[in-house]
This record gives structure tokens, C-alpha cells and sequence, in this order.
């Protein structure tokens, strides 16, 4: 006993096992579909998503479960990560486990093997032949070479002859790539996701801060990465005419502040539009700069046109209005023939009138609006449905005495219809979703000047106890062509006249005491910039190429064997058998193998 | 390695192949050669590394899949045919406004329209040949088939050229929205269809994948009519990229093969059962032991495919998004169509468990799967949202 143990070193029993069980088939088949399985619920549940929104769906104490499970970033955590890891190992076990005896099978070719292996071969066929050695094995080669074999004739130790063909000898490569390509990309991706930060997250070095409200400078050290990480992937949105150095990454429920390798300035913003009016293209012009204020690059940054410099991926991720200056004109209804007072303002920013009776906020600004055409009662173009409605402001108005909210939208450009041009302003109560419309005709020239002193001179003649009929419209509105230097023809006029009634019928269901009118705009965007450097891509690519190339091998490159073997038989003259047996597709490769058959027997 | 080069002279010489086989072989080598050169020539000032990988690729696609298959040679020039008359009204300054026959026929919408009816006879031509036994209507179904093919792809190159008509800046690859999408579905998935049925020399598939054909061209007609999807639109910043055009055809030539082999694990279950009950489909379906190795094939082929064009979205991603793999939604499906279907050839070509009865677990599993290559497609697109959000409704 003792010395059958000393001679032969044994694996501990357990060992074996789990080594046999972690390269199992079986376990590889259900451990692919637990990892699908688990991969379901990040694409049901949100993912990243600020905090207190999951609060809200969920409630307290589902919140706090699913926090525990850490669904809200299923894909980077701990028992996610651990599953795909138990994966790789798995794989990594079954690679180790048969690399070597393919390899050892693609280097000794099995020209020549035993018997009791060829008789166990699926593909068996056997022949007769007169003729002689020589002349047989020649036309057995060339019917072999007509079947795109290259044949080889060996001797056995009795004297027989053996020829031995096969195409596909690297078939085993198909199996390496793809399992060695599977390992390589995940070696890849870990080297990506940096994880020395995550170790200094997991043991507190590294401290994600979750006020978003602090100021750069406010954010305690803690929550900086040096310029100098391996790997980042983090966002910042820069006002055109600023530099940054640095970026933000988010994490869990906060964010961490990445030190950039170099200074970075927006230098300009551009969008373009389609004849529709939809976006065509986002383009930031950037100046790179060193620490010590060097420029040593500038280029444009569009979607899908990254820049790159030193292994730093800089990408156009998203773009916004940051303060672009909204020129307004202010008109009083109760005085309407007063010039309007101009306002100057922007996004985000509150204004109070009448008293501070009035809270005026804007809320959105938008260069295009694409509606369907079918929206403004235009029949649909022969290409396309929809239309560019231009510029937009929209606001929203606080009335603090009787606490109603009206949210306000007007259009800079005008809308003609049937010829004539329409100011649009949009207005409707907080709560309904549906817009009322004054559609104020505007003249000849841009504005609704016109209108508005149309409309005094009309409230003037009114209080001097006119009758509204028609000659009083139409001398107070010559009046007001007179007033504002607008002149319009007859016909014009007449079309002025029409609608003006109109909006006047419009104004009445107006709940405001002033009408604002968007007249221009001073644009200033910002960008948002992505930046990643990713030192792991390299390798990635490889491992994709392996894995691509090594499925179609598996798939579409079988090794098929055939052997023939030639031996003097007294009866019948010289003896054929055929050998084959293919890696894959056996039902083709034994159609092959009865034609080859049928040749062979024709020709010996 | 010398019998790899003999294999390669094998191969390139065209041995193996009858006499006549082998003239239309060349002829078609060296309409193809031919073709790539002048492609090579008129556009070598324009091209980048890429597209010359591209148009290599696409050479030795069209080559093996046209010495393979003889019916496809014939398909592509009647592709190239139809939509050459098309695309030439359309250059000539005609539209479906001022011409009859583009207004009726040529127009893409038009295409498609015939080509649903195509569609629509072919399935009930295959429908009563597998439950009739009515040899000339499966023929019909047959020849329907190659018109659905032709007239789809033939389709979808007119309308590229459409994208152009009246704006030349909103031209694109015509593959941006769920209409297009559905198109390309529909005519891949036949061209595929058709390709299996040659190499089984079987119509009793046919019943069960051009039904399956009809419902993605209902849906389609669906999109077109009341989503307006049939308009031409220009395409988002995100989608002007030249990965598009390998992208999105590698994942429906995936999904193609994907869902023909659900439809064959459908007919392997129900052929089982008509061996149990002694139906007469029996018949008209191949035998269990083919009807397996044809859906194993069709999810090798698929699975190379899904491969390919995944890892080329991620390659177009870490151009467009900034990551190769940012776990969207979308990303996130098609990993798990991926492991899913990575577990099926685990299984199928392991000799050592689940032997018992495998080939109709195969045939579940594969029918099964069905659903989440569907929810990969559409269902991430009307539920999930998220980046890939554009072939939304």
C-alpha cells in the first residue's frame, strides 16, 4: 500500500473532483444561463438613477431591500460580479483541462494508428482490387487529391500500405479562441473598470460626495482621483469660453471629482438642422492645454468622431442652453398702444411685475420646434409630416393674490397661414395639458406693434362712445398704420381686419394683464463632454477577434481523417478498406465518403 | 501545411463541382471579381481601411454563398435588375408624383406592399402543401418566396436611394427605424428560409416559416400605416456612422437564422407527435435526425452572426458613446441572447449529459428562445427604452 502511494503521486480525491466539476459541460450550460438570468433584472430596474426617485417608486422598505441587493447597479456589484467571475473560472478550469491534449493531438497526427483505432472509425468501407500495389496506391492518391485531400503513404510494420489524408488539422484552434477569447475579454474589462479605485472605495480611502450642489472648490479631498488613474470614464458640461480640469464620475448614490492630464477650454458650440428642422449634427471646437498653460491641441468633437489624444477618448455627449440671453418684448394689455418694455433675461432666471403681483419664471428655451404639420392644420408634405416652428420661450407665471399658475409658450417666428403672418403665444393653466392659442396677425413687418396700437386706438374710440362698425375698424386701424409707419394695401387690410377680430375673441379668454412676446435671442451654449481612457481596449479587440474567428472554426472547419489501407489478400486479389471518421457534420461526410467509395472502386 | 494549400487550390479551382456547375461558378468569380474592382476603382478616393474590409467581406459572402447555392446568383441580379430601374427613374428626376410605374411599383413603399402580398401567398401555398399534401401549391409557395426576397431587398435599395430624393443631406442606409428594420427582417429571414430548403431539398418548412414571415410584414404594414414610419426621415446624430451598415445586417442575419430555427424546433415537436399519432405530415416534414441538425445549423450560423454583430455595436459604441459596453437595456439583451444561445450549443454538442430525448429539449429550448430574441428586438425597443431608444414607436 504504502509504496503504490510513494510511486505515483495522486491529486487529492476532492481536488479532482471539483477540478472535473468546475470544467464540467454541464456546469458551463448553467452557469450561461444564470449569468442571462441575473442580467434580466438591471434592464427591469433603471439603473443609476438618482436615489430618492427609487424612494419614490418603491417606498421605504423596498428601497432599502433592493438597496441591499444592490439593484441599483446590479452590473458592478459584488454577488454579479461573482457569478460571471465563477464563470471564467470555470472556463478557465475547462481550457486548462483540455488544452493539452488538443494541442498534443493537432501535433501528432494519427497517420499511422493501431487497428482496433481504425476499426472503431464510424466511416468503413471495403473493396477488392486487381490491381498492383503501386498502381493502386497512385490512383487511390488521385482520386483522393480530386476530393481536395492531400495523401500521404506510409508502410505499416507488416508490410501493408497505409495512405492517410486529412484537412482540418487546426480544428482544435476553434475551441481555444473562443474559450481563450472569452478569458482575455474579461481580463480586459477588469483592467478597464480600474480596480484599484474600487478597492480604495470598497475600504473607504476613496469617499463619493453626494451634495451635487457644492461648488468645485467646496469638495472635500477625499472625493478627487489623481490625473494619473489607469482608467476613467466621467462626464462635465462646459459653458462655451471655459476651461475645466477636471470631470465628474458618478458612483452609487454620489459622485467623484477625476483630475484630467490636461487643461480643457470650449472654445465654440455648434448645431446643425436638417431642412426640417431635426438636429443633424452636435460640434464642439476644443483647445487642449498643459498644466502649464501650453496649448498643444484643438479640434472639433462631434457624435460618433471622437477625439483622442495620449490614450484619452474625449466624446460629444450631450449639449445645453447655459444662459443664453432671451430678449422679450413686455406689452400691457390695459395700455396696449404703449411701447413694450424690453426684457433681457434667461433660463432659470424669476422676474416680478405688476407689483411683484406677478412671478414670472422661465423655464425653456428652445432653437427649433418640429411638430407633425398636421398639428397646425397643414396637410402633410409630400416627403415628410412634420414642421419647423422655430425659437421658443417658455414660461411660467405665478399670480400670488389668487395663486393660479399659467404656463406660457411663445413663438419668435411667425406662422403664416392662408398668406398672412400670425404671432403664436401658447398659454394654458397649470394642471391641463392643452395649449390655447392667441394667433395675433402681425402685418407686414415683424411684431405685433401693429395690432397692439390697432387695439388702443380701438378701446380709445370706444370710450369716446363709437360704434363698432366697420368704417370705425377701419379708420382707427389707418389710424394706427399711421401711428406706427406700418402701411398695409386694401387687400391686406381686409385679411387684418378679419383676424384681428379673431385675436381680439382670443384675448378675452387671456387670463394675464400682459402679453410677452419672444422678439430675439443671444445664444450661449454649453457642451457636455465625455472623456474615458480605457488602457484595456487593446487586449479587448484581440479577444474579439479570437472569438469571432475561433467560432467560425469551431462551426465551419471539421477535421476529417481518412485512412486506406492496402493489404495482399489471396482469394480475391489485394484487399481496400477505407477509414473516416470528421469532427463535425458526420451525415455529410458520409455521403462524401460513398462517393469517395463508388471513385475509388471505379478506379482500382 | 501542405494539405491546408491543397485545400485552398481545391477550393479556388473548383474541384469537386459537375462541369456545368463549374462554368456558371467562374462566370459568377468572375462577375464578382469584376464587380469589386469597379466598386474599388470608382469609390478607392473615398474609402478608408474599413469599407475595403467591407467590400472583402462582402466578395467573399456574395462569392461562397453563389457557389454554394447556383439559386442565388440569379436572385442577385434580379435584386440588381429591379432596383436598377427604380434607382435610375429616381435619377433621372422622376418621383412616385409624376410617374405611373414608380407610384404602383418601383416606389419603396410600393415594394413593400407587393412584397407583403408575396409574402401572404407564399404562406398559404406552403400552409396547404404541408396539410394537403397539394404538391403545386407548395411550388407556388416556393416561387412566392423568391419574389418576397427579390422584391425586399430590391425594396430597400430604392429606398436608399429615396433617402436622397429632395434633401441629398438626409441620405442614409435605410435600416433607422422599426418599418425599415421590419423589411429587412422579413426578406432576410426568407433569403434564409429559401437557402435551408435548397440544402434539405424539403418544402414541409416552409409552413411553418413564412406564416412566421407574415406576422413581422403585419406588423410592418402596422408601423408603416398608423406610425407613419413609412416616411422618410432624416437620421439622428448618433445613427450617422458608417458601423451602421455592419452592424444592423449582422444582427438579421442573426436573428434570421434565430427565428427559422424556433420555427424548425416547432415543426421537430410537432413532427415527433405526428410519428406518435401517425399523421400524414410525417410525409412532408424531414426526419427528426435532419430536422436537428437543420436547426443546429441555422443557430451555428446565427450565433457566428450575433457575435460578429454585436462586438461591432460595441466597437460603433465605444465610437459614439464613449463605452464599448455600457450595460443599456439593449447591450444588456443581447448578452443574454448570447449566453442563451452559448448554453444551447454547450448542451447540443456535449455527448456526455442530457441525452435523453435531447433532440426534443433542443427543439423547446430553441422554440422557446423565440421570446427572447423577440424581446432583444422589439420588446427592448417598446418597453426597456434606453440609448438604443430610436427604433421606438
Amino acid at each position: 500500500m504504502l509504496e503504490t502511494q510513494a510511486s505515483v503521486y495522486t491529486e487529492p480525491l476532492s481536488f479532482r473532483i471539483i477540478f472535473r466539476v468546475l470544467g464540467s459541460m454541464r456546469l458551463a450550460v448553467h452557469l450561461l444561463l444564470f449569468v442571462a438570468i441575473a442580467s434580466i433584472i438591471g434592464t427591469i430596474l433603471p439603473q443609476q438613477e438618482v436615489y430618492t426617485d427609487y424612494l419614490h417608486q418603491f417606498g421605504t422598505f423596498w428601497f432599502t431591500v433592493f438597496g441591499n441587493l444592490d439593484l441599483y447597479d446590479v452590473y458592478r456589484c459584488g454577488w454579479y460580479m461573482g457569478i460571471v467571475a465563477f464563470l471564467i473560472i470555470s472556463t478557465t478550469v475547462c481550457v486548462f483541462r483540455n488544452a493539452p491534449s488538443m494541442l498534443r493531438e493537432m501535433r501528432h497526427v494519427k497517420s499511422n494508428p493501431s487497428d482496433s483505432f481504425l476499426q472503431s472509425r464510424p466511416e468503413q468501407f471495403e473493396s477488392f482490387s486487381s490491381k498492383s500495389d503501386t498502381e493502386s496506391t497512385q490512383s487511390a492518391t488521385a482520386t483522393l487529391g480530386d476530393f481536395g485531400y492531400q495523401a500521404r503513404v506510409l508502410k505499416t510494420s507488416a508490410g501493408d500500405s497505409v495512405i492517410f489524408a486529412q484537412k482540418g488539422r487546426f480544428y482544435r484552434t476553434g475551441y481555444l479562441l473562443t474559450h481563450v477569447g472569452i478569458i482575455l475579454f474579461c481580463v480586459g474589462a477588469l483592467y478597464n473598470a480600474n480596480l484599484p479605485l474600487k478597492w480604495a472605495e470598497w475600504t473607504g480611502t476613496v469617499h463619493p460626495e453626494k451634495n451635487f450642489d457644492l461648488p468645485l472648490s467646496k469638495i472635500p479631498q477625499s472625493s478627487w482621483l489623481s490625473a494619473s488613474s489607469s482608467a476613467f470614464r466621467g462626464i462635465i458640461t462646459i459653458p462655451v469660453g471655459q476651461t475645466v480640469n477636471a470631470m465628474f464620475e458618478l458612483v452609487g448614490d454620489g459622485f467623484l471629482v477625476q483630475h484630467l492630464p490636461f487643461m480643457l477650454r470650449l472654445d465654440a458650440f455648434k448645431v446643425t438642422h436638417y431642412s426640417n428642422g431635426l438636429a443633424k449634427d452636435f460640434v464642439s471646437t476644443i483647445s487642449l492645454y498643459h498644466h502649464d498653460g501650453k496649448k498643444f491641441k484643438t479640434g472639433i468633437v462631434r457624435v460618433n468622431h471622437p477625439m483622442s489624444v495620449d490614450g484619452v477618448q474625449i466624446y460629444q455627449s450631450s449639449y445645453s442652453d447655459s444662459a443664453s440671453k432671451l430678449h422679450l418684448h413686455n406689452y400691457l394689455l390695459s395700455a396696449p398702444a404703449l411701447p413694450p418694455a424690453a426684457i433681457s433675461t434667461s433660463v432659470g432666471e424669476h422676474l416680478k411685475t405688476f407689483g411683484s403681483q406677478y412671478a414670472i419664471s422661465i423655464t425653456d428655451f428652445k432653437t427649433q420646434n418640429v411638430i407633425p404639420r398636421k398639428a397646425v392644420g397643414r396637410s402633410s408634405g409630400p416627403d415628410h409630416g412634420m414642421i419647423n416652428m422655430g425659437p421658443t420661450v417658455s414660461y411660467l407665471v405665478n399670480n400670488d393674490r389668487d395663486h393660479t399658475r399659467i404656463i406660457l409658450k411663445s413663438y419668435m417666428k411667425a406662422f403664416s397661414r392662408h398668406g398672412e403672418a400670425y404671432r403664436l403665444i401658447g398659454f394654458r393653466e397649470d394642471g391641463s395639458s392643452a395649449y390655447h392659442y392667441l394667433t395675433i396677425p402681425q402685418g407686414p413687418e415683424d411684431g405685433i406693434r401693429l395690432f397692439m396700437t390697432y387695439l388702443g386706438d380701438l378701446e380709445q374710440a370706444a370710450r369716446n362712445g363709437e360704434n363698432a362698425s366697420k368704417a370705425v375698424f377701419i379708420s382707427n386701424l389707418k389710424k394706427a398704420e399711421a401711428q406706427t409707419q406700418v402701411f398695409l394695401t386694401p387687400h391686406e387690410r381686409d385679411d387684418f381686419l378679419q383676424s384681428s377680430l379673431k385675436a381680439m375673441q382670443e384675448l378675452r379668454a387671456y387670463p394675464l394683464p400682459f402679453l410677452s412676446v419672444f422678439h430675439d435671442y443671444d445664444l450661449h451654449w454649453s457642451a457636455g463632454l465625455e472623456i474615458t481612457r480605457y488602457p484595456g481596449m487593446k487586449v479587448i479587440y484581440v479577444a474579439c477577434f479570437a472569438l469571432v474567428f475561433g467560432i467560425f472554426i469551431l462551426f465551419y472547419v471539421p477535421r476529417r481523417r481518412i485512412w486506406i489501407q492496402m493489404s495482399e489478400d489471396d482469394d480475391k486479389g489485394r484487399r481496400i478498406k477505407l477509414f473516416g471518421d470528421s469532427s463535425r457534420n458526420e451525415e455529410d461526410f458520409h455521403r462524401d465518403m460513398e462517393e469517395l467509395n463508388d471513385k475509388l472502386q471505379e478506379k482500382l | 501545411m501542405s494539405t491546408e494549400s491543397s485545400e485552398i487550390r481545391h477550393l479556388l479551382t473548383f474541384g469537386g463541382m459537375r462541369a456545368e456547375g463549374r462554368l456558371a461558378a467562374q462566370l459568377w468569380a468572375a462577375f464578382l471579381t469584376i464587380g469589386a474592382f469597379l466598386v474599388w476603382y470608382l469609390f478607392r478616393a473615398d474609402f478608408w481601411m474599413w469599407q475595403f474590409i467591407v467590400l472583402g467581406l462582402w466578395y467573399v459572402g456574395l462569392m461562397w454563398f453563389g457557389i454554394r447555392w447556383p439559386a442565388f446568383r440569379i436572385l442577385f441580379l434580379s435584386v440588381i435588375g429591379i432596383a436598377a430601374i427604380g434607382v435610375g427613374l429616381y435619377q433621372l428626376g422622376y418621383t412616385a408624383a409624376n410617374n405611373v410605374l414608380l407610384y404602383y411599383v418601383l416606389q419603396s413603399n410600393a415594394m413593400f406592399y407587393w412584397m407583403s402580398g408575396a409574402i401572404l401567398i407564399s404562406a398559404i401555398g406552403y400552409y396547404r402543401y404541408l396539410f394537403s399534401g397539394n404538391q403545386s401549391a407548395g411550388d407556388w409557395g416556393h416561387r412566392f418566396a423568391w419574389i418576397t426576397v427579390a422584391l425586399g431587398f430590391a425594396g430597400l435599395a430604392i429606398r436608399w436611394q429615396q433617402t436622397y430624393i429632395g434633401h441629398p443631406s438626409w441620405g442614409h442606409i435605410p435600416v433607422t427605424n422599426m418599418y425599415d428594420a421590419m423589411v429587412l427582417l422579413c426578406t432576410t429571414t426568407a433569403l434564409f428560409y429559401l437557402y435551408y430548403e435548397g440544402q434539405g431539398k424539403n418544402r414541409g418548412l416552409g409552413a411553418f416559416a413564412m406564416p412566421m414571415i407574415l406576422i413581422a410584414d403585419i406588423f410592418l404594414v402596422w408601423v408603416g400605416v398608423a406610425y407613419h414610419q413609412n416616411q422618410i426621415q432624416p437620421v439622428i446624430p448618433a445613427l450617422q456612422s458608417f458601423w451602421i451598415k455592419l452592424h444592423v445586417p449582422c444582427e438579421f442575419v442573426a436573428y434570421a437564422n434565430f427565428y427559422l430555427a424556433a420555427m424548425v424546433g416547432v415543426a421537430y415537436l410537432l413532427r415527433e407527435r405526428a410519428e406518435r399519432t401517425g399523421s400524414a405530415l410525417v410525409r412532408r416534414l424531414p426526419d427528426l435526425n435532419k430536422l436537428e441538425r437543420i436547426m443546429g445549423s441555422m443557430v451555428m450560423f446565427g450565433f457566428l452572426f450575433f457575435t460578429a454583430g454585436t462586438i461591432l455595436g460595441a466597437v460603433w459604441a465605444a465610437k459614439a458613446w464613449g463605452g464599448f459596453w455600457s450595460w443599456d437595456p439593449k447591450e444588456t439583451w443581447a448578452l443574454i441572447v448570447w449566453l442563451n444561445y452559448a448554453a444551447y450549443l454547450h448542451m447540443r454538442s456535449n455527448k456526455s449529459f442530457g441525452q435523453y430525448n435531447k433532440g426534443r429539449k433542443l427543439a423547446w429550448w430553441a422554440a422557446i428562445s423565440l421570446v427572447t430574441v423577440t424581446f432583444c428586438f422589439i420588446g427592448v425597443d417598446l418597453f426597456l427604452g434606453g440609448l438604443h431608444s430610436y427604433a421606438k414607436l
